[in-house]
C-alpha cells in the first residue's frame, strides 16, 4: 500500500481508532503508521481531545434529592400494590413485609 | 419469615393464614427489591445526567427519570443478573424518551440527521481544514466547559445521543446500537459526523472568543 492509501485507510478508521473499537491487529498497524506519520498523528490527537473534551464538560450531574424521593416511593407503592393484590386473593387483610427481614 | 400488618395490630395467627405459595411470592418480591436497590439505585445520578442531555430540560429529565426506574422495576424480574444494568437502564430511558417524544409531537423522531445535506458535509469537512489539527486541538482544550457543553447539547438528537454514550458514558459501539437500537454502522457514523459538526461549531466559539487566532499565532 502506497503512503498516500495508508493516509487515507488510517484516516478513515481513526475515529474507531480512538474509541478503542479495532481489532488488536488493526490498531498496531494504526499505532505504527501515527509514530512515523505527523500529519496524521495530529488528527488522531485531534480526535482524541474532541473525545476527552466531551467528556470534561459531561461530568455525573447529582439528582435532585426529591427526585431520589419520589423514585424510591414509586418504586416501594408499586411494591405495596402487588403484595396487597396476593394477600387479598388469600382472603387476609393487607400485610407488608418488612423489606429489612 | 416477619410480616407486619397495617392498619390493625398483628394477630398471632396472622402468619398461619399466609399460604407458603404467597410466601415464597413475597420472598421472591423482596428478593427483586434488593437486587434493584443494589445495582440499579446507585446508578440513579448517572441516568439523570443522561436525561438531562437528552431531553435538555431539568424537568423533563426528572419526569423521564422516573419513568425509565418504574419501566425498569416492572421489568426487572426479566432482567438478567450480572449483565450490563446500566446499558439496560440507558435503553428503557430512550425507549421511554422516544415514546414521549412521539406523544407530544405526535409524529415519529424522524431524523434530523438524515436531511443534512451532503453539500453540508462537505462545506464542514472544507472549513474542518481551514486550521491545522494541532492549533485545532489547543483552541479546543482552551475552550470553557460550559462552551463544548453547549455546543454538545445543540447537536441534533441522533449525533448527540451515540457522542454522549460513547465519549461520557463509555458505552462500546455495539452497546449503543443495543441501547439506540441502530445498526452498529449507523452508530458508527452518528459519532463520527457528531464529533465533526462538534468541531466546527466549537471552532466558531473558539473564533468568537479569540481563541484560535492566538493560538495559531504562537
Amino acid at each position: 500500500m502506497d503512503q498516500h492509501s495508508l493516509c487515507a485507510s488510517v484516516m478513515n478508521a481513526v475515529c474507531q481508532f480512538v474509541d478503542g473499537e479495532l481489532s488488536a491487529e488493526a490498531t498496531q498497524v494504526v499505532e505504527h503508521h501515527l509514530a512515523v506519520c505527523s500529519p496524521c498523528k495530529a488528527h488522531a490527537d485531534l480526535e482524541r481531545t474532541v473525545k476527552d473534551s466531551i467528556k470534561r464538560c459531561c461530568q455525573t450531574e447529582p439528582a435532585p434529592d426529591q427526585l431520589r424521593q419520589r423514585v424510591i416511593e414509586r418504586i416501594a407503592a408499586s411494591r405495596v400494590e402487588w403484595v396487597t393484590g396476593v394477600v387479598v386473593t388469600q382472603t387476609f387483610t393487607i400485610e407488608i413485609r418488612d423489606p429489612r427481614n | 419469615m416477619v410480616l407486619m400488618t397495617k392498619e390493625r395490630t398483628a394477630r398471632p395467627s396472622d402468619e398461619l393464614v399466609v399460604k407458603p405459595s404467597g410466601a415464597v411470592a413475597l420472598d421472591q418480591r423482596a428478593d427483586l427489591m434488593a437486587r434493584f436497590e443494589r445495582d440499579a439505585l446507585p446508578l440513579l445520578d448517572t441516568i439523570y445526567s443522561g436525561a438531562l442531555r437528552l431531553t435538555r430540560d431539568p424537568q423533563h429529565a426528572e419526569d423521564l427519570v422516573q419513568e425509565t426506574f418504574a419501566k425498569a422495576f416492572a421489568a426487572f424480574a426479566s432482567f438478567e443478573d450480572g449483565t450490563n444494568i446500566k446499558a439496560w437502564l440507558f435503553r428503557i430511558m430512550q425507549n421511554q424518551f422516544i415514546t414521549n417524544y412521539r406523544k407530544a409531537s405526535r409524529q415519529p423522531l424522524e431524523s434530523q440527521i438524515d436531511d443534512l445535506q451532503d453539500w453540508e458535509l462537505s462545506r464542514l469537512e472544507a472549513a474542518a481544514d481551514t486550521a491545522t489539527p494541532s492549533a485545532e486541538a489547543q483552541a479546543l482544550q482552551a475552550l470553557p466547559d460550559g462552551e463544548v457543553l453547549d455546543a454538545l447539547l445543540a447537536l441534533p438528537e441522533e449525533f448527540r445521543t451515540a457522542v454522549y454514550l460513547a465519549d461520557a458514558e463509555g458505552f462500546s459501539y455495539s452497546e449503543i446500537a443495543e441501547i439506540v437500537g441502530v445498526p452498529l454502522g449507523t452508530v458508527m457514523s452518528r459519532i463520527h459526523r457528531g464529533r465533526k459538526r462538534l468541531r466546527e461549531a466549537l471552532r466558531e466559539h473558539a473564533i468568537e472568543l479569540g481563541i484560535t487566532s492566538a493560538k495559531e499565532g504562537v
